[in-house]
Order: structure tokens, then sequence, then C-alpha cells
């Protein structure tokens, strides 16, 4: 890694740790909440036959749901150099921008990713969630999500032109894309409507991923399909996101 | 030999269709290693376009902008030869001065003891050093323009371009920036310096360069500009309208000026022929309020060039 990547990635990750507060908060939420649709997970699994407790889908559902509202994070990351002032500062500097955008979706995509595992690490001790088939596939799931999720925070801040819009899109589609792949109630519940655009979500493949990862037998190979969608998916969104960027766009933010 | 910087015909619309505004037009400007250029105008004449077309973050509609014979064009070999510091201010808040310079240090591609060597050196050349440990959210406005100012020296850059780097600051401050400028310009770089505050291109004695609704109008050493645009003179004011005539030495008067009760005489080196003119005054019919010499200065220049009212709509340049 060249010298101006290692100083752009530790500069994120040092804003990143200065507001720890959020990212204590999007850990303990998730937590909180999956006890309360843990039930309702395992009802159904009881009711449908399936040989899942509904622990692992509670856990997985949060955080999906969580991963997806970081997405406020890189947001925030990009519209803080506008606030800042420091974005034109960027654009002068002896340095590609490709360098800059690729060290906050880079240092973004890992927070996501740790905080899905951290989630079923947490869940598990919690929750008693234990992971019968692969933890390589369960990282797998969390990473591939993340992807997809940093992607779309990408194109989001790229057509968006101002962080209230952004924030607006990015709870909202946190809500309908977790709410439509069965991560908020389970999938066999949500309306028809719902359960007929669900594939076409990236969150469809995470629950499924990660039910997959979680249950007996699990392995890299059990999720390669999810996975492949997720990152093809991630792929794609951040790859428009690259075609319509605008570096010299002006937009309106607040730090 | 060609200027470091040369600024050819250079012109920027923003905006598009009826909205469309031209921020520069037709700008020629060329700026030698060593030098510092003084950029004046009123908000809004384009200094700070200007800047930015030379520093690569704006692209000119017509014209081209050379850094040392090589086109602007934004790459990595043209953004290492110049140095930006904004007018608004640009640092990270949340991060300490050390953490922000060292940013920016390591951007250059320094690395090692070289490195840590270069913070300090820019820390001690902005009067950072006490305040290396400190977050830069948590520092006074004229210590954050001296991390801001101090970020633009980082990669030691053959051009600085420094917009209004004194803009809201104390006196320590500005000395210290002033400093910085010369230290930079003794170093070999060209210095293009905005500012609003004249006397600090006096105090740098450099050239500078009037920009009126995006035109460049002047562009010459500071006497140069003084001797074209300014005059010395002798100002009376007297209690009532003031007399028409009869001073003496009318032969060496360049003007007399009438402003209500003010007389204005136009004349090479006033201070000498301060003594006549008072006791041309005291001997009038009219009691004498106040007599003094009024050097020409760069406010004057500036107030000829580019302080008169707003330009028409379609930028008719002030010259007058």
């Amino acid at each position: 890694m060249s010298v101006r990547l290692v100083a752009l990635v530790g500069r994120e990750v040092r804003m990143l740790a200065r507001s720890w507060q959020v990212v204590a908060v999007y850990l303990v939420l998730p937590v909180v909440i999956a006890g309360f649709t843990r039930e309702a997970f395992a009802t159904v699994a009881l009711v449908s036959g399936s040989e899942a407790s509904g622990i692992e889908q509670a856990v997985a559902g949060q955080a999906i749901l969580f991963a997806t509202m970081l997405l406020s994070q890189l947001g925030y990351a990009f519209y803080e150099e506008q606030a800042w002032g420091t974005w034109d500062r960027l654009r002068a500097a002896p340095v590609p921008l490709a360098e800059v955008v690729g060290a906050k979706l880079a240092v973004h995509w890992s927070h996501q990713t740790l905080q899905s595992l951290a989630l079923v690490l947490v869940g598990g001790a919690v929750m008693g969630l234990s992971v019968e088939g692969s933890v390589l596939a369960v990282v797998a799931v969390a990473a591939a999500f993340a992807l997809a999720v940093a992607g779309a925070g990408f194109l989001a801040f790229v057509v968006s032109a101002s962080n209230a819009q952004f924030n607006i899109a990015c709870y909202l589609g946190a809500l309908v894309v977790a709410g439509c792949g069965g991560a908020l109630v389970p999938f066999d519940l949500l309306p028809s409507w719902a359960r007929a655009v669900g594939p076409l979500m990236p969150s469809y493949w995470a629950m499924r991923g990660f039910e997959a990862a979680v249950a007996p037998g699990g392995s890299l190979a059990e999720v390669a399909r999810h996975c492949g969608v997720l990152t093809a998916t991630g792929l794609a969104l951040g790859t428009a996101g690259a075609v319509a960027f605008r570096p010299e766009r002006r937009r309106r933010s607040y730090a | 030999m060609s200027p470091l910087v040369e600024v050819e015909r250079v012109a920027v619309t923003y905006g598009r269709g009826p909205a469309a505004r031209d921020a520069l037009r037709g700008v020629d400007l060329g700026i030698d290693a060593g030098e510092v250029v003084g950029l004046v105008g009123r908000n809004g004449a384009g200094k700070s376009t200007l800047m930015s077309v030379v520093a690569g973050l704006v692209a000119p509609v017509d014209g081209r902008v050379r850094i040392g014979g090589r086109g602007q064009d934004g790459s990595l070999a043209t953004k290492r030869r110049v140095g930006l510091a904004p007018q608004d201010e640009g640092i990270y808040p949340t991060l300490t001065v050390r953490e922000n310079l060292d940013l920016f240090v390591r951007l250059a591609g320094r690395r090692g003891a070289a490195r840590r060597r270069r913070v300090e050196e820019l820390a001690e050349e902005l009067v950072l050093s006490e305040l290396l440990d400190r977050r830069a959210g948590q520092l006074s406005g004229g210590q954050r323009r001296r991390v801001h100012t101090a970020l633009a020296f980082a990669h030691s850059p053959e051009v600085l371009l420094l917009d209004e780097p004194t803009a809201g600051v104390d006196v320590e401050t500005r000395t210290a920036l002033l400093d910085a400028v010369r230290r930079a310009s003794a170093a070999g770089a060209a210095v293009v310096y905005s500012t609003h505050h004249l006397h600090e291109l006096d105090q740098l004695g450099c050239r500078v360069a009037v920009l009126d609704a995006g035109r460049l109008v002047a562009d010459d050493p500071i006497p140069a500009l003084l001797a074209r645009y300014a005059a010395s003179a002798i100002e009376v004011d007297f209690d009532g309208p003031a007399p028409g005539d009869g001073f003496p030495g009318a032969e060496r008067v360049e003007r007399v000026e009438h402003e209500a009760g003010r007389l204005r005489i136009v004349i090479d080196d006033p201070a000498a022929h301060l003594g006549e003119v008072a006791t041309w005054a005291a001997g009038s019919d009219r009691r004498v309020l106040g007599i003094r010499v009024v050097e020409a200065d760069l406010e004057a220049v500036y107030l000829r060039l580019a302080g008169g009212p707003a330009p028409d709509a379609d930028g008719t340049p002030l010259l007058r």
C-alpha cells in the first residue's frame, strides 16, 4: 500500500474512532432490538417447520438493518469534507482522488463487516446463537453484504445534493431494503408485494446467506451464490457511482 | 525565460443558459519563481476563481494555465508543484494540529524521519509548535488560519496560492504568515497572495494585480502603480467653500480638485510645499480647519481601479 493510501486510511480510522459513541450505539441497539424480534422469528420458524431456532434470523436481521443504517457514517465521511472545507484541499493535494474515495470506502466497508461480525459474536454471547456451520462463511457473507451497502452508499452520496437528502435516502432506504429482505420481520410474514420484490434486495441474499452459514453444514460453498449476488450488486452500484461522480460538484453540508 | 506560472487568456463561466456568469474574462498573468504577486479586487472580482484555475480545481472555458511549462491538467505532476490555501478554512477539526500537518506531508510522499522533520518545520514556520497536540477544532480563529495556511506549504510547492490568508487574524498571526510568505519566496516559490488588506502588499513589496469583474485591470510593481494611478497631494479644509485659485506655485501643481470645503492640490513632493500652501491658506479670507499631506498609496490605486460602483451586468470594466 502506498504512503498516501496508508495516510488516508489512517485518517479515516482515526476520525471514526473519535466518534466511538456512534459506533457503540450501532452495536448496542441491534442487540436490544433482536431481543424483541427473537420470539417472532422463533415462532415462525416453528410453524414453518424450519430447523432454525429464530435466534440466528433475529440477529442476522438486526445485523443487516444496522449495517445498512451505517451508510449514514459513510455519508458523513464525504459530507464532513465538504463542511470542513477539506474536500477542495484534497482535490488540490498531490493525491489521486480515487485513493481518497477508495480509502473512505475501504474503511467503511471494513467497519460494516466488523459490525455485522461483532453482532453475531455479541448475539452468540447474549442470546445463545451458535455458529454450527462455518465462521468463514459468516465472514464472507458479512463482507459481501458490506460491499453491497458501501456501493449503494457511494452511489447515494454521488446523486445527493446535501447531507439532509443523503440521510433521508439512507434511513428510508435502509428500512425498505431491510424490510423487504426479511430482516425486520420474518420473510414469510411479509405482504405478497414485499415477498415479490424481496429477491431484488441485497438484504434478502444476506439473510439467507447468514442462515446458511450458521446452520449445521454451512460452508463457503453453501454461501457462494449469496456472496456472488451481493458482491456483484456492490460492484455494480459502486461502478455506477464512480461513473456519475463529479468531484467539483458543490453540496450543501453541515458538520 | 518563461515565467513559472503562465496564465493565458483564461476565461471561466459558472452556470449555463440565462444564469451563466462570467467569472474570468481573458486574464493574462505571469509569475516568476521567487516572485510574490498580490491579487486584489472586490468580492466576486474573480480572485478565488483565478487561484482555483491555477490549482487545477476549475477548468477554464477558454485559455490555459501552464506551470513550469507544463499545462495544468490536474495531474499529480502539476499538483505536486502547487500548494493552495483556499479562502474558506479547510482543516480537520477532530484531528490534532500534528495529525493535520502529518496527513498532508504524508500525501506528499514523505515518510519516516523526513516526514516528522517536515511536520516540525511547518509548525515552527507558522508558529504552531506549542499547539501540535491540540485538536484543531479547539483552536482560536487565528491559530486555525495558521494551520490552514501551513497545509498549503506541506509539500514544499514551487507555486503557493494563498487566498486571503490573513482574513480575520490578529497581528501576531499576520506577522507570522507574512514572514512565511517572504521565506517561501526567498526559497524560490512563486506566490499568489490575495488580500483586502492592502498594507500587507506594501509590506511584501510585491507586484500587484488588480482584478475587476473578471478582468485584469492592472499588473505592476507598487511604485509603478502609484505613479500611474495615484498621486500625492496637500488637502486643505476650509470653513465654507474653498477659494478657487490664487495659491502659490501654480506652475508646479498637477491639478486642483474642489470638494465642498476641501481643496485638494495634487503636486509632486507635497511635504516640500506644505509651508507655502499653509501660508497662502492662512492669508485667504476663509478660516482654515486643517491642512495635511496625503501620500499616494495602494488604497488610492485600488479605489481608482476597482473601488467604484458594481460593474454592469455585461461586465463592463471599471477602468477610469
